[in-house]
């Protein structure tokens, strides 16, 4: 018998977070290059660094927010 | 399999009062759903419940107990945690305990690198909470108690900063290197810097220790916090420092990748931003420890050896070994290991290092010793009364940390800034990059323009590099340290820089509180006075002497008047067990008169007492007394009224039924009273004084310390509502008083000060304690709050300012006029040197002397030079 619980994270939210954080990390990259395509003009290399970079910093500013949104929810 | 969906917990309860509760929580408990047992042990006030976690949880088994009048207790954890250093770190710690199952509260304090935390024993383990807090990038201990934590909280900062010092000397001679072979193609260099240097891929192997030495740290650490969900300043400088390194690697080693080519390697960028940082971190673990000098010197205090008799012999043992009623022998020049009563011996003992006093205090037999103090001349035996926690010091040390862990009101805004920033400023840092990406290089490029501190034209970067490095700048520039640090650093200094004075404030609020104040209560007895009526003033009936041979019959020829008219009085009185009684005999004792006893006493109940001494009739009382006994008392009866407008009592004498003369008694003012409401009116509070008296009495005494307004025949349990009066017509008031009369009107005001509680510090009521009994304190401590709150607005405008104006030039603002931009490493420095300022800025609390010291140096100084003023004086008398 568990003696201890993971009462406020389980895998599941977990694993929700991550996909909501990584789908709208790579949105953002989808926009990145959309709008590279729509400007025009820019090296391969240039789109795909900078799509690199948007996913990052998209990566590291939706992952907190949903982690802890997704968390307050199963708290309630 | 059932079995593994079952939880157990065992819950600490407190409020049950008889078996009965236990049914009620039992009941409560076993309605929730998910619960499939619930047993509660009055005895053991504990509840072990068994839950299905998918159904049910902590919070709702708590909420089922509370909603039934109990409350569920969690065990409290106080934990040292190294390197939490900053507003946002708290954040990290506080969500990532609170993420864990069984952690109910917890309250990090980055000032003092500490963290509460409550937690339910049955869940969670102090093991595991330890064990998330090092997963976050902390090292953690238990918190220590008084030396020890002093010895380890010294111990982790000199390793902090060793540990920075190291990576200091392994980043600056490197990122030197690499800045004169990057700039080797400028100025004059080419002529002595080798051309190997400028190569890339020199470059490329002294820059590599640099981000996998000093700068692993930033990775490692934000990696951790990510892990839990949760993002800090370590992520702003690795995502810049990865960036810059990355893209240089890729242009050293692909260089038509299309990154902007091998005259684009950014490693001096790493490098620098690297070597910065580290930098900022050193100096920040150089300066960290000074806002807490006061609560170190106070820790130096404590003694650790004793000298105690046991068994009749004098033994050394740990300070704090001594036991309650251990005798304790102190020699001179030593320090006093615990509070206690001396029984043998007389002393001087310098206590300035606890009452801020300056002046040694005598120390004689039945006097109260303190703890931690120096005792200078002589040798004295001394009874413990209060060891280890209980001490004086031990109390104050206590409270001074309590207080140094408090957060201000002030402090909330720059905490929620702070706490939210990072994540801002990521946003802010993908939102520039794609403007300068799609719109800004587009319309306001110049590939003439360069970085300022780096040698690329900027045409030879591109579209891509010129964005992103704009990008890191501004994750670099942005990092709000000196927000996070602004106000716990000054109220660490400020409530220190109280503590030397003898002023103890309860928390950061208090000091905010006390700097807004608009009016100051005092309470008349035993605060503005001394409590105990005295002997003021003697008058003596005209033709009376005892010296005459009238008064000869007394034989106490020799007698001046008066001293014969308090004599008379005293010895009618010298068995009386009323105030104003004793204070006579008290008042002739201290004017060296032996007071003997009468031969006959009796009291006469509203009126005063009748005595017979040497065969002769002595009458003490008021004007109803003598009008029955037929003493002509008219002549002196104006003086008298007069001495009761002044607030006085005024007692009539007669001896052998003829006046002898009036004794005043009153309650005499403080010392320092006056000159304390005086300083009160200079820094433009309304001064009160509130009293049970009548109103005569009152303000005869408020007319001599120039108080402004008298709350008078006010009754102790009204004195909170006549607080609550003055703070409805939108004043902030303060109440001085002595802490236990007081208690309710302190506990009503904004700034409760409880004066003179000396060694009982922990036990008093108020915001703010004052250990001596001088009302000069509370100017002190007015003072004190002000510079505080002074540096305190300071720190935060100085750090908010610098955020508001550099993020904007960090994100590129000014390109467009003048083709300047900021290159991440000088964003780094001014990141450190914005962190560096705030320290700084609070540093120079350290130098405040409130007026009433600055004064006393004054004076010292004048009579120190007054010799020679005299020495001039006598010459020119002589010339």
């Amino acid at each position: 018998m568990e003696t201890r619980t993971t009462l406020a994270v389980d895998k599941n939210t977990l694993r929700l977070s991550a996909l909501c954080y990584t789908g709208t990390s790579l949105t953002v990259v989808v926009l990145f290059v959309a709008l590279g395509q729509i400007v025009g003009g820019y090296p391969t290399p240039a789109v795909i660094g900078g799509a690199i970079w948007s996913f990052i910093l998209s990566m590291i500013v939706t992952m907190p927010l949903y982690t802890s949104y997704f968390r307050r929810r199963r708290m309630r | 399999m059932s079995g593994q969906m079952t939880s157990k917990i065992s819950l600490k309860i407190a409020g049950m009062s008889c078996a009965s509760c236990v049914a009620h929580i039992e009941t409560a408990l076993s309605n929730l759903k998910g619960v499939s047992k619930a047993q509660v042990n009055f005895a053991a006030q504990k509840a072990q419940v068994e839950y299905d976690p998918e159904r049910a949880d902590l919070q709702q088994i708590a909420r089922a107990i509370e909603d039934v009048g109990y409350e569920v207790v969690p065990d409290e954890l106080s934990l040292s945690v190294f390197g939490m250093r900053s507003a946002h770190c708290e954040g990290v710690v506080k969500e990532g305990l609170e993420n864990l199952p069984g952690v109910a509260r917890v309250e990090p304090n980055s000032s003092t690198e500490t963290a509460s935390v409550w937690y339910h024993a049955g869940i969670v383990s102090p093991a595991e909470i330890k064990e998330t807090i090092r997963d976050l990038g902390y090292d953690v201990e238990e918190k220590l108690e008084g030396r020890a934590a002093l010895d380890r909280e010294r111990e982790a900062r000199q390793r902090d900063i060793r540990h920075q010092g190291f990576w200091m000397l392994v980043s600056w001679p490197l990122a030197f290197l690499i800045m004169l072979g990057t700039f080797r193609e400028y100025w004059i260099l080419p002529e002595f810097v080798p051309e190997f240097l400028g190569d890339k891929f020199t470059l490329f192997v002294f820059t590599t220790p640099v981000v996998f030495g000093p700068g692993l740290q930033f990775f490692i650490n934000s990696w951790r916090g990510l892990k839990h969900g949760v993002t800090d300043m370590n992520l702003l400088y690795a995502t810049g420092i990865g960036a810059a390194y990355l893209i240089g690697v890729v242009n050293t080693f692909w260089p038509d990748a299309g990154f902007g080519g091998e005259k684009a390697v950014f490693f001096e960028s790493a490098a620098l931003l690297t070597a910065f940082i580290v930098l900022g971190k050193w100096l920040e673990a150089l300066t960290r420890g000074r806002t807490s000098d006061a609560i170190r010197r106070l820790m130096a205090l404590q003694p650790k050896i004793a000298r105690v008799i046991r068994k009749g012999k004098e033994i050394e043992l740990p300070a704090d070994e001594v036991l309650v009623d251990d005798l304790v022998i102190v020699r001179p020049g030593e320090r006093i290991p615990v509070d206690g009563v001396v029984i043998e011996g007389y002393s001087a003992v310098d206590e300035s290092m606890l009452t801020g006093e300056s002046m040694p205090v005598e120390k004689k037999t039945g006097d109260q010793v303190i703890g931690g103090t120096m005792n200078k001349t002589g040798a004295f035996r001394f009874r413990a009364t209060k060891v280890g926690r209980e001490t004086a010091l031990a109390q104050i040390i206590h409270l001074v940390e309590e207080a140094q862990a408090s957060k201000a009101p002030i402090q909330k805004l720059a905490d929620k800034v702070a706490g939210h920033f990072i994540l801002w400023v990521h946003v802010l840092a993908l939102s520039v990059f794609f403007f300068w990406f799609f719109v800004g290089y587009w319309r306001f490029f110049d590939p003439q323009s360069t970085f300022l501190l780096t040698p690329y034209a900027l045409g030879e970067i591109g579209v891509f590099g010129f964005a992103i490095l704009i990008s890191i700048s501004v994750l670099v520039i942005s990092c709000p340290c000196a927000v996070g640090m602004a106000t716990p650093s000054a109220m660490m200094a400020g409530t220190g820089k109280a503590a030397e004075h003898g002023v103890l404030f309860k928390g950061a609020d208090a000091i905010e509180a006390t700097s807004k104040l608009d009016a100051i209560i005092f309470d008349k007895t035993g605060t503005l006075t001394k409590g105990e009526p005295s002997v003021t003033d003697v008058i003596v009936a005209q033709g009376f002497d005892l010296s005459s041979a009238e008064g000869s019959k007394f034989k106490v020829q020799g007698l001046e008047g008066e001293k014969a008219v308090l004599l008379l009085a005293a010895v009618a009185e010298k068995n009386s067990e009323h105030p104003l009684g004793e204070a006579i005999v008290r008042g002739a004792k201290e004017r060296g008169l032996e007071v003997p006893d009468a031969d006959r006493f009796d009291s006469i109940p509203g009126h005063g007492v009748e005595a017979e001494w040497q065969g002769r009739k002595i009458l003490l009382g008021n004007r109803k007394l003598m009008k029955e006994r037929g003493v002509p008392f008219e002549a002196l009866l104006s003086q008298a009224e007069a001495l009761e407008n002044d607030g006085k009592t005024a007692m009539l004498v007669a001896a052998e039924g003829k006046p002898a003369g009036i004794i005043a008694v009153a309650d005499t003012l403080k010392d320092y009273s006056v000159e304390a409401v005086e300083e009160l009116h200079r820094l433009g509070l309304e001064v009160l004084m509130i009293t049970g008296d009548n109103r005569r009495t009152a303000e005869a005494i408020a007319r001599k310390v120039k108080i402004d307004r008298v709350l008078a025949e006010v009754l102790p349990q009204d004195k909170a509502e006549k607080v609550k009066e003055l703070q409805a017509t939108g004043k902030r008031v303060a109440m001085v008083g002595d802490g236990v009369n007081d208690a309710p009107a302190l506990a009503q005001a904004n700034v409760g000060i409880a004066i003179g509680s000396g060694t009982d510090v922990a036990k008093e009521t108020g915001h703010v304690i004052l250990i001596k009994e001088d009302l000069r304190d509370v100017v002190v401590a007015m003072e004190v709050a002000n510079a505080t709150m002074r540096k305190v607005k300071q720190n935060l405008f100085w750090a908010f300012s610098y955020n508001v104006a550099s993020i904007p030039i960090g994100a590129g603002l000014l390109y467009p006029f003048f083709k300047l931009v900021v290159s991440p490493e000088l964003a780094a420095l001014l990141m450190a040197v914005s962190s560096l300022s705030v320290t700084l800025n609070t540093l120079l609390l350290k130098r405040f002397a409130p007026t009433l010291e600055r004064e006393k140096a004054l004076l010292e100084k004048t009579l120190s030079l007054e010799p020679s003023f005299a020495g001039h004086g006598s010459e020119m008398r002589r010339r």
